[in-house]
C-alpha cells in the first residue's frame, strides 16, 4: 500500500543515548508493512547533532529505503544543517527550513507537481 | 624625555602591531570595509593563521626584510588603558632614542603589498610628520611616523602622536590590498594567492601548474587534486579523497578517505574524517568556519573532525628537548610558523642594533 499521508517523527535529542534506541525500535515497528512511506523527521528539537545521531539517522536513512520509503528533515538548527551537510546526509535526504515545507513537498511529489521541487532547487 | 644615548644614523624602523592599530591619526585606521561575517560576535586574529605555508604576519616581516628593512620588531597590542603604556609606545621610544629617524607603524589589521621605497619618497615629499596609508575603502593601518613626533611633553606618546594628526598626510595606495577583518578575507586572500592575483607565493613545490606540496606532502594516487590547490607541508590527502580547485590544506593536516574538500581552507593539525563534505569554509581541528551559512561552530562531539596531536617520535622529540632544555617545544621544521606562536613575544628583533 502506499503511504496516504506523510508520517512525522520528532528526532530524539542525541545526547540521551536510551531515547536514540528507543526512538530506533520504534521506528522499526513503524515501518513493519509499510511501502513507499512518506516520512519527515522534525530536527527542530536537536541542540547538538552528535556521533549517535549522525549514527541513528543514517540507520533511519538505510531503512526507509530498504521500504523503498522517502524522507525528508525539518526545521535544523544552522549548526544540525552544517552537521549535515558535512556528514553528506544532506545530499541523499531532502532538508526543509520549517515542517510545512516538508509536509507540502510531499503533496507536490504525490500528485505529480514538480514545479515547486524545480523552483527549490533552482533557488538552492 | 631620557637622556640621550648613543645615536646612530638608521633612516627607518618598523613596528609591527599583533592586534588592532592605535589609534594615531584620530581616525579608526583599521579599515571599514564590508564583512561576510560582520554579525559574528567573534574576532579573528586571521593574520597569525597560516596562508599557504606561512603566516601573514611572517610573510609581512619577510617582505620587509625583502625591500632591505632590518629593523623589525613585532609587538603584541596589549589593549590597555589610555594611561598604561603599550609594547609598541615603548618599542617606538626606544627606536627615537637610539636615532632611528622614522617610524613605520603597522597594524596586523590588514595585509597591503605598498612599495616601501614610494611611501617614503611621498613622506620625504611632503615633509609631513605623520603620513598614513589609505586604499579606496580607507585607512590601511599602517602609518609612517617622524621619530622626532615622539619628543617633547610628559603626555603619553599617543597623545603627542594624536597631536600630529591634523596636519598628517595621506598617502593613497591602489595596489593589492586585504582587510584580513575575518575569515571570509582570509579566504580571498587564499584564493588571490592561489590564482597569482598577488604576491604571496605558496611555500613548496609547483608539481604541476597551480597546484603546490610542501615537502613531505604525501597525496594518495587514488586521490585527485584539482587546481589551483595547496597541500602543506606533512600533510596527506588520502585514497578516494577530493581536493577541488581554490582549497589549500596547510601543514600536517590530513584529509581522510573519500572525503570532498571544496573553496575550503583546512589550517594546520586538522584531521578531516573520511567521507565528509567540506565546502566554502575554514576548518581548524574541530571548529568550522561556513563562511556560506555564515556561522562558526564547535563541532568535537560529531567526531567527524579533530586536532591532530604531534606524531609519536615528536613527542618523544619534545620530551627529550624539555628534558635537556636545549630544545624546549618549540622545534621542527614545521613549527617555525607563527601561527600558533602567541602574538606577546617581540618575535622578530634586529640583534645588535642596540647593543647593551
Amino acid at each position: 500500500m502506499f503511504q496516504s499521508s506523510p508520517i512525522l517523527r520528532q528526532f530524539p535529542d542525541c545526547s540521551n543515548q536510551a531515547a536514540c534506541r528507543g526512538f530506533l525500535h520504534e521506528f522499526e515497528k513503524l515501518l513493519l508493512g509499510t511501502y513507499r512511506p512518506q516520512i519527515v523527521f522534525d530536527m527542530s528539537q536537536v541542540s547538538q547533532m552528535n556521533a549517535t545521531g549522525i549514527d541513528l539517522m543514517l540507520r533511519c536513512i538505510s531503512k526507509i529505503a530498504n521500504h523503498d520509503g522517502d524522507l525528508r528533515l525539518a526545521g535544523p538548527s544552522p549548526e544540525t544543517a552544517l552537521v549535515l551537510e558535512l556528514a553528506q546526509i544532506s545530499n541523499v535526504v531532502e532538508v526543509f527550513n520549517t515542517l510545512q515545507e516538508a509536509m507540502e513537498s510531499f503533496d507536490g511529489h504525490l500528485f505529480g507537481d514538480t514545479s515547486r521541487r524545480d523552483a527549490r532547487t533552482v533557488a538552492s | 624625555m631620557g637622556s640621550p644615548g648613543p645615536r646612530s644614523t638608521v633612516e627607518l624602523g618598523t613596528i609591527v602591531i599583533a592586534g588592532a592599530m592605535p589609534n594615531v591619526s584620530g581616525q579608526p585606521l583599521s579599515g571599514t570595509g564590508k564583512h561576510s561575517l560582520s554579525s559574528l560576535p567573534r574576532s579573528y586574529p586571521v593574520a597569525l593563521w597560516e596562508l599557504l605555508g606561512k603566516s601573514v604576519l611572517q610573510r609581512i616581516v619577510d617582505r620587509l626584510r625583502g625591500t632591505g628593512e632590518q629593523l623589525v620588531s613585532v609587538v603584541p597590542n596589549e589593549g590597555g588603558s589610555a594611561a598604561d603604556e603599550e609594547a609598541w609606545e615603548r618599542t617606538f621610544l626606544e627606536y627615537a632614542h637610539h636615532g632611528v629617524e622614522r617610524i613605520l607603524l603597522v597594524s596586523l589589521g590588514a595585509y597591503s603589498e605598498f612599495q616601501l621605497d614610494d611611501l617614503l619618497a611621498f613622506h620625504r615629499s611632503t615633509n609631513s610628520q605623520v603620513t598614513n596609508l589609505t586604499d579606496e575603502q580607507g585607512a590601511l593601518g599602517i602609518s609612517l611616523i617622524e621619530a622626532k613626533c615622539a619628543n617633547g611633553g610628559a603626555s603619553s606618546l599617543r597623545s603627542r602622536l594624536s597631536a600630529f594628526s591634523s596636519c598628517s598626510f595621506t598617502y593613497e595606495f591602489n595596489g593589492y590590498s586585504n582587510r584580513l577583518a575575518d575569515p571570509g578575507d582570509y579566504r580571498r586572500l587564499v584564493q588571490d594567492a592561489l590564482a597569482g592575483r598577488c604576491e604571496i607565493k605558496p611555500v613548496g613545490q609547483e608539481i604541476r601548474p597551480s597546484t603546490w606540496c610542501g615537502s613531505g606532502a604525501r597525496v594518495s594516487a587514488l586521490a585527485r587534486v584539482f587546481a589551483p590547490a595547496y597541500i602543506g607541508l606533512r600533510a596527506r590527502v588520502h585514497a578516494g579523497a577530493l581536493i577541488a580547485s581554490g582549497t589549500s590544506i596547510e601543514q600536517r593536516s590530513e584529509v581522510d578517505c573519500g572525503t570532498v574538500v571544496q573553496n575550503s581552507s583546512i589550517l594546520p593539525r586538522t584531521y578531516l574524517g573520511p567521507g565528509l563534505h567540506v565546502s566554502q569554509s575554514v576548518v581548524s581541528g574541530s571548529r568550522v568556519v561556513h563562511l556560506g551559512r555564515k556561522i562558526d561552530v564547535e563541532l568535537a562531539h560529531t567526531g567527524l573532525l579533530s586536532r591532530k596531536g604531534p606524531s609519536a617520535p615528536s613527542r618523544m622529540l619534545e620530551s627529550l628537548g624539555s628534558f635537556f632544555g636545549a630544545f624546549g617545544t618549540d622545534f621542527g621544521p614545521g613549527m617555525s610558523t607563527p601561527s600558533r606562536t602567541p602574538a606577546s613575544v617581540d618575535w622578530v628583533r634586529s640583534n645588535g642594533f642596540f647593543g647593551s
